[in-house]
């Protein structure tokens, strides 16, 4: 039988008479940044035209701080969740967990100011999600199932202490106005920086950052390349518990304290930052998600702050317009893809 | 010092009741090319697992260059220089291609726990340069890529350890010609270069052609292992089969049979990209082979017509009905069918029974007045089912993935041969499947057609496109570049001719 095939003889590279393009491409990246710079030229120009329209009530400083300082606080819930959903988990508990860490932040900052402020919430925050992961893991219930199981722990844990504290005559942590100043002007933005390159670098440019993205691409691929799923899991616990954390601690500095929720009411807390999130899914094909995540959630407060302005009721007409927005974005972002996208 | 690199001395593997390998002693020598053939299910991806690191073998011993081998993941076997690209898809959809090359050993990238991504990618072109691979986007995710491109990142990861023992576990059939002949190649280096390398593929020519030796493995043990000068196919068939096994493989006939009537007529399909200003007719009775190298568009030829090609222009018409072909629904509701060449991902349902999987495309036909599905009825139909198309099984209610690749495809093939077809259209139809379950797929070809089906065959095999069609178009750059009709111009150069 003849030992010949097609093609020519071994050269400069093992292969063959392939033509070697380059593989990486460098235009990429550079596309990226420019359509960030698009998308905030168009967010600008909005604003502007908005604040033209309205008397110049938007673009105003006071308006402006607040309106970042409210887009900050859930961008760190949907880095959290980012990282939850990277791995095709969800986890319905966080809303209570950042009742819990936000209650510990405050009761650890008014007895060791501001090292307890930041230790109570982060370390409340992944040792509660962690542990959400170990019983995800252990119990091989769904996750979306454990977590609202959690979820209502977790809620009845923090009326349990309201409870106690009201009928011994107290009141729920609350921080001192002299111990606030996290959730404000500079300090919120250096939080805020700290935390984007945190999640940047875990997300983008670490092992485990890449092995929990790895695990959305199916639990087998994954362990045959050598990935501890186990550890993996309970390292995306540690992780969304941090910027869950954060979150919290930055909710108790912003609101002094927070107040127990019952009835899954909890579950709403996270419904801003997941809009948020999802905006910045759809646009991830543009900008990482990490980046467009706090982008996104500064988008979605703007729209309701700039309802707020026009007038337009709080609550139902305001979520409804957030909705339609969510859905245009996702419309946009699809716009080439034919059939069903899950 | 020894010439045998790796020595497998009594090795068994249950899954269950079932023994996967019974008693497997298998031993490779440096720089050797060794094959391992057997029907589906025949234990040869199992032993290649457990020497991988994939699965744990259960009992006997493994020797690695004259030490005690016995690896729990296939990290660990790379770390003894034992690269593995597997039967099934092993990309991570989620991560980008260049990450993939170095999944599991990203810490060389890695300083103070932060990964120099342009380190990673630049060493992962660096790879796909030095074994001369086809160039892939390394910073896109691989979710979207073809099956060919996924395979050349695992290609590229299992190379980049600089295998002393390369495994390839059904390499071949994912890959068109060009990329097949690179692979060729890489195999012959890798060989002068003292390097050894285990080979599967379905193709036992392409097999005979590129191995020292063969093993042949048949319910789980091994038969026998036989050199390959002088080896014929049909000899090594029998001893997969344990019995004589016809030849009479493809069409005998030399001439081009089918009837006048056109059936389907694609128009200037163009997908931005991918194909563009493609057009011809399928007639009844007719198969119409579709054939190219790896970028030629054919794949996305079979989407186009089903109507499952994102943003394509131009029309696919069927002229009975002269009903114009907009997605894919419209194609099932009017007699057409279409078989992808992903099976595991983008056809069957694998986590779900044979008996969902069998009748879905006919569920239709198969409600009742009140539009509810009569269980019984659904049970009889996949019964009937896997009786016609002898598929291996424990019954309906097996899950799919349970089942062997033949068997897999057997169900993909059946449920719509039970409907009533006018056009099919099958993207690389044998892919995994061992030599009794082709030969069945060819028979099953064979009858459809002489019922006046007109087929549509998308083929990385060039054997396959010659042996099966009527008339080949051939694909290149997205475009038709030549057409030929059965006969004394069909053969394997001239079509390489016009490909290239």
């Amino acid at each position: 039988m003849s030992r010949r095939f097609f093609g020519g003889s071994h050269k400069e590279c093992v292969g063959c008479n392939v033509t070697i393009k380059n593989n990486i491409n460098r235009g990429e990246s550079w596309k990226q940044w420019f359509f960030l710079f698009l998308i905030l030229l168009l967010i600008a120009a909005v604003c502007y035209l908005f604040d033209f329209c309205f008397d110049g009530k938007f673009l105003t400083k006071s308006n402006l701080t607040v309106l970042i300082s409210h887009a900050i606080i859930p961008a760190f819930v949907a880095w959290g969740l980012c990282f939850i959903f990277a791995c095709e988990f969800t986890d319905m508990s966080i809303g209570a967990v950042i009742v819990i860490a936000a209650n510990v932040s405050g009761m650890l900052g008014s007895a060791f100011g501001y090292p307890g402020i930041i230790l109570g919430g982060i370390g409340t925050g992944m040792l509660l999600i962690a542990f959400n992961f170990f019983i995800f893991v252990k119990t091989n219930i769904p996750s979306w199932i454990a977590g609202i199981g959690l979820a209502m722990i977790y809620e009845a844990l923090a009326v349990l202490y309201s409870n106690k504290v009201t009928q011994s005559g107290g009141t729920i942590a609350q921080l001192d106005n002299s111990l606030r100043l996290l959730a404000k002007p500079p300090y919120i933005y250096l939080v805020f920086f700290l935390g984007f390159i945190a999640a940047y670098l875990i997300y983008n440019r670490t092992q485990v950052g890449l092995n929990i993205r790895a695990l959305g691409s199916g639990l087998k691929v994954s362990a045959d390349l050598g990935i501890d799923i186990k550890k993996t899991l309970l390292y995306v616990g540690l992780i969304c518990g941090f910027f869950v954390g954060c979150s919290a601690f930055l909710n108790e500095s912003y609101n002094a304290r927070m107040t127990a929720k019952t009835g899954l009411t909890s579950l709403a807390m996270i419904f801003q930052p997941m809009a948020a999130l999802m905006l910045a899914q759809v646009l991830q094909s543009r900008i990482n998600i990490i980046v467009g995540i706090p982008i996104c959630s500064l988008l979605v407060y703007s729209i309701f702050n700039m309802l707020t302005i026009a007038g337009v009721p709080s609550g139902t007409w305001q979520e409804a317009i957030l909705g339609f927005i969510v859905i245009l974005f996702g419309v946009i972002a699809q716009r080439n893809t034919k059939g069903v996208v899950k | 010092m020894t010439d045998i690199i790796l020595d497998v001395k009594g090795l068994y593997k249950h899954f269950g009741s079932t023994c996967a390998n019974k008693n497997v002693d298998f031993s490779l020598k440096k720089g050797e090319v060794r094959g391992l053939a057997g029907e589906n299910g025949s234990g040869k991806s199992t032993l290649l697992s457990q020497i991988s690191g994939i699965c744990r073998k259960d009992a006997g011993e493994m020797i690695l260059n004259g030490e005690p081998y016995d690896p729990h993941s296939p990290l660990q076997a790379a770390n003894h220089k034992i690269g593995i690209v597997v039967q099934e898809l092993g990309v991570l959809s989620t991560l980008p291609a260049g990450v993939n090359v170095f999944a599991g050993r990203l810490s060389q990238f890695t300083r103070f726990g932060i990964i120099n991504m342009s380190a990673l990618y630049q060493e992962a072109e660096k790879q796909f340069k030095k074994w001369g691979l086809m160039p892939v986007p390394l910073k896109k995710t691989c979710g979207n890529m073809q099956i060919e491109t996924r395979k050349m990142i695992e290609l590229a990861r299992a190379l980049s350890i600089d295998p002393d023992l390369l495994i390839l576990d059904e390499v071949t059939q994912s890959l068109s010609q060009n990329n097949r002949d690179m692979l060729y190649q890489l195999i012959e280096y890798l060989k002068a270069a003292g390097k050894t390398i285990v080979i599967i593929t379905h193709d036992l020519e392409e097999m005979i052609r590129l191995c020292d030796n063969i093993t042949v493995l048949r319910d789980g043990e091994v038969v026998g292992t036989k050199a390959c000068d002088g080896l014929e196919p049909d000899e090594l068939k029998r001893m997969m089969v344990g019995r004589e096994v016809s030849c009479a493989y493809y069409r005998e006939d030399w001439v081009p049979d089918y009837e006048d009537e056109i059936v389907l007529k694609a128009e200037e399909l163009s997908v931005s990209g991918e194909i563009e200003a493609v057009s011809f007719n399928v007639h009844r009775g007719e198969i119409l082979g579709f054939c190219g190298l790896s970028d030629s568009g054919i794949h996305t030829v079979g989407k186009a017509v089903y109507g499952l090609a994102p943003s394509m222009k131009g029309r696919v018409v069927l002229s009975k009905k002269s009903l114009e072909i907009k997605n894919a629904g419209t194609a099932l509701c009017n007699g057409m069918a279409y078989v992808p060449k992903d099976r595991d991902g983008e056809a069957l349902m694998m986590q779900d029974s044979i008996v969902n999987n069998f009748v879905f495309p006919s569920t239709t036909s198969l409600k009742g007045r009140l539009s509810f599905l009569n269980p019984r009825k659904l049970r009889t139909v996949a019964e009937k089912g896997i009786a016609d198309f002898q598929i291996k099984c424990s019954g309906v209610n097996q899950r799919m993935d349970g089942l062997s690749g033949g068997n897999k495809q057997k169900v993909n093939l059946g449920r719509w041969l039970i409907k009533d077809l006018d056009v099919l259209i099958l993207d690389c139809p044998t892919r995994g499947v061992d030599v009794g379950v082709k030969a069945y797929i060819y028979q099953l070809m064979r009858q459809a057609k002489a019922q006046g089906l007109a087929i549509l065959l998308i083929s990385d095999e060039l054997p396959e496109i010659i042996g099966m069609s009527d008339r080949v178009i051939i694909m290149k750059d997205g475009r038709i570049n030549g057409e030929f009709e059965r006969g004394d111009d069909f053969i394997q150069e001239k079509l390489i001719e016009v490909m290239v």
